[in-house]
């Protein structure tokens, strides 16, 4: 028997006003995978990853992750349940730094109340000092060493700034992880180094659901891919069948299917 | 005025002013959160200095044996239930208005700010109260300046208050939420972060240092009015402002730079005129530096 999947979609659909962004999409990804999730511009993948991370709420169908279904729940306890995910426009706290933005990622995981940091109790600085050496490490997983842990986010290059999101999403120890085009904007060198990273965070036991237009990227990391075109699902397969698939050149090419 | 009356006045500007600073901090912390300024704090603070004077008279002879412990048991007893109050307030007043656009909340903070102190003003029958006496009244001669040892006290406790809500906010967890909420409010609770429970946290920690700044103030002045959160609150808002609004230790520098001014003020001018010279402080502050002494501009905010 299959394993159960991390990640259940089925019959997802989700509207803005008028305009039905996903229409009735279904598929599952199993623990351990890498699956992309392409499509052309508009298809629905950001939107679809909005659902099951809790950012849109209002939707039909079903999302269920490791079978626990998410209708209802805000994004909190949707993180509470495992999943984490990047955004294909960064989102880092601008604000904090570096180093806060990773600990924020740590939330759930620090363990002290405010008699503990009223009064500076063994917990508070064994919890503090734990959080921070996990931090170290982290910033080093995603090649991210280098960086100053207190300089802010802003002052950093832009593909400093991917990792550094992907590291902030990785301290909640999620089961699943969302990646958003997360090599927009890289050139040849440093969107294969970031294959590397998605595979070696797949090695640490996390399941990687992963929106990118870079094909280069989705054929040498994904063991799964799905592809949606005007919100539904049109194929799904392993990346060499869904590169000779007929009805996704057509959705990429703009002809008839067929 | 001489040298040595120009320091006095700064000292006593000081003193007045970390109270400011006090109150100030709620209005900074819950602007920088959620962006309300939140006018329910001055009656949150009057709410303070009268649950204060009520912990003393329920203490009775108790207090008047051991005043110090019995201040320390007021403050305490006062701050709770502020934060308690504070807590109301945000559910009734401010929750249900999350979505609703930036002017509604603000409404309500006025509606809750004139509600609380009619309420008090019924039930007291807006007679002022008072406080006891907790520490010798006789002033100490330090240098060139005179201060109670009430003042100092007030100073201290103000200050020290201060600077622990401040490594609360930039060394804690719930500090980092509170920071990464105000950084970016949809994207915080992805990281599994409960902002209506932070935003409730923030709300109560603003009440409770609201009503140690109220129980300072009774114990400082002596007696309390109906209508001294008004002119508090309104001191405290400008002092948030002048300071940066959403900047924690702006309220400190805010509360402390709008002590020394109207403690100058009145000196200089007719006692009555220390209520122009705050608010024309504000008016100043919000046409040449609307950021404030250490906020940053606004549109690096958003």
């Amino acid at each position: 028997m299959a394993p159960e999947p991390i990640l259940s979609v089925r019959e997802v659909e989700v509207q803005f006003g008028g305009v039905q962004a996903v229409a009735g999409c279904t598929f599952v990804v199993a623990p351990g995978q890498i699956v992309g999730l392409i499509g052309p511009n508009g298809a629905g993948k950001t939107s679809l990853f909005n659902a099951i991370s809790g950012i849109v709420r209002h939707y039909h169908g079903e999302i269920r992750i490791a079978g626990r279904s998410l209708r209802g729940l805000p994004a909190h306890r949707v993180a509470a349940l495992g999943l984490s995910r990047t955004f294909q426009n960064i989102r880092l706290f601008r604000s904090l730094s570096v180093a806060d933005n990773v600990l924020v990622g740590e939330h759930r995981r620090i363990r002290e109340n405010l008699l503990d940091s009223a009064f500076h109790t063994p917990r508070f600085h064994r919890e503090e000092g734990a959080a921070l050496s996990r931090v170290e490490n982290l910033l080093e997983f995603v090649g991210l060493q280098h960086l100053d842990p207190q300089a802010l986010p802003g002052s950093l290059p832009y593909g400093d700034q991917r990792r550094l999101e992907i590291a902030r999403a990785l301290a909640s120890q999620p089961r699943l992880l969302l990646l958003d085009e997360p090599a927009a904007g890289m050139n040849t060198v440093e969107s294969r180094s970031l294959g590397i990273l998605v595979r070696s965070i797949r090695e640490r036991g996390v399941t990687v659901l992963l929106v990118e237009h870079d094909m280069r990227v989705v054929m040498s990391v994904c063991d799964r891919v799905v592809v949606l075109n005007f919100g539904r699902l049109i194929a799904e397969g392993a990346p060499s069948e869904i590169q000779t698939n007929p009805e996704v050149i057509a959705a990429y090419l703009g002809g008839p299917p067929g | 005025m001489s040298p040595s009356e120009i320091l006095q006045q700064i000292v006593n500007g000081l003193v007045v002013g970390s109270v400011y600073g006090l109150i100030a901090l709620g209005y900074t912390m819950v602007y920088g959160i959620i962006r309300l300024i939140n006018f329910a704090q001055g009656a949150l603070y009057e709410l303070g200095a009268y649950l204060g004077v009520a912990v003393f008279g329920l203490l009775g002879t108790f207090a008047t044996r051991n005043p110090i412990l019995g201040l320390v048991v007021a403050v305490i007893c006062s701050a709770l239930a502020t934060a308690a109050g504070a807590y109301l307030v945000e559910r009734v007043a401010y929750r249900p208005l999350r979505s609703a656009p930036p002017l509604t909340p603000l409404v309500s903070s006025l509606a809750v700010f004139f509600l609380v102190i009619s309420i008090i003003q019924v039930v007291t029958g807006a007679q002022p109260l008072t406080y006891p006496q907790v520490l010798s009244p006789r002033p100490w001669n330090l240098g060139p300046v005179t201060l109670t040892p009430t003042e100092v006290m007030i100073a201290v406790v103000a200050i020290a208050l201060m600077v622990a809500v401040n490594f609360y906010v930039q060394h804690t967890k719930t500090g980092r939420a509170m920071r990464a909420i105000a950084a970016n409010t949809r994207s915080a609770p992805l990281m599994g972060i409960n902002t209506t429970r932070i935003v409730t946290i923030t709300f109560m920690l603003g009440g409770a240092m609201a009503a140690v700044a109220g129980v300072l103030f009774g114990i400082n002045y002596g007696t309390v009015t109906y209508n001294m959160g008004e002119f508090g609150g309104l001191v405290a808002f400008t002092a948030a402002v002048l300071g940066g609004i959403g900047n924690v230790p702006g309220a400190l520098v805010g509360g402390l730079t709008v002590g020394v001014f109207s403690s100058f003020a009145t000196v200089v001018l007719p006692n009555q005129w220390q209520e122009a010279v705050v608010f024309g402080i504000l008016i100043a502050v919000l046409a040449f530096r609307p950021q404030g002494i250490l906020g940053e501009r606004v549109a690096d905010r958003a």
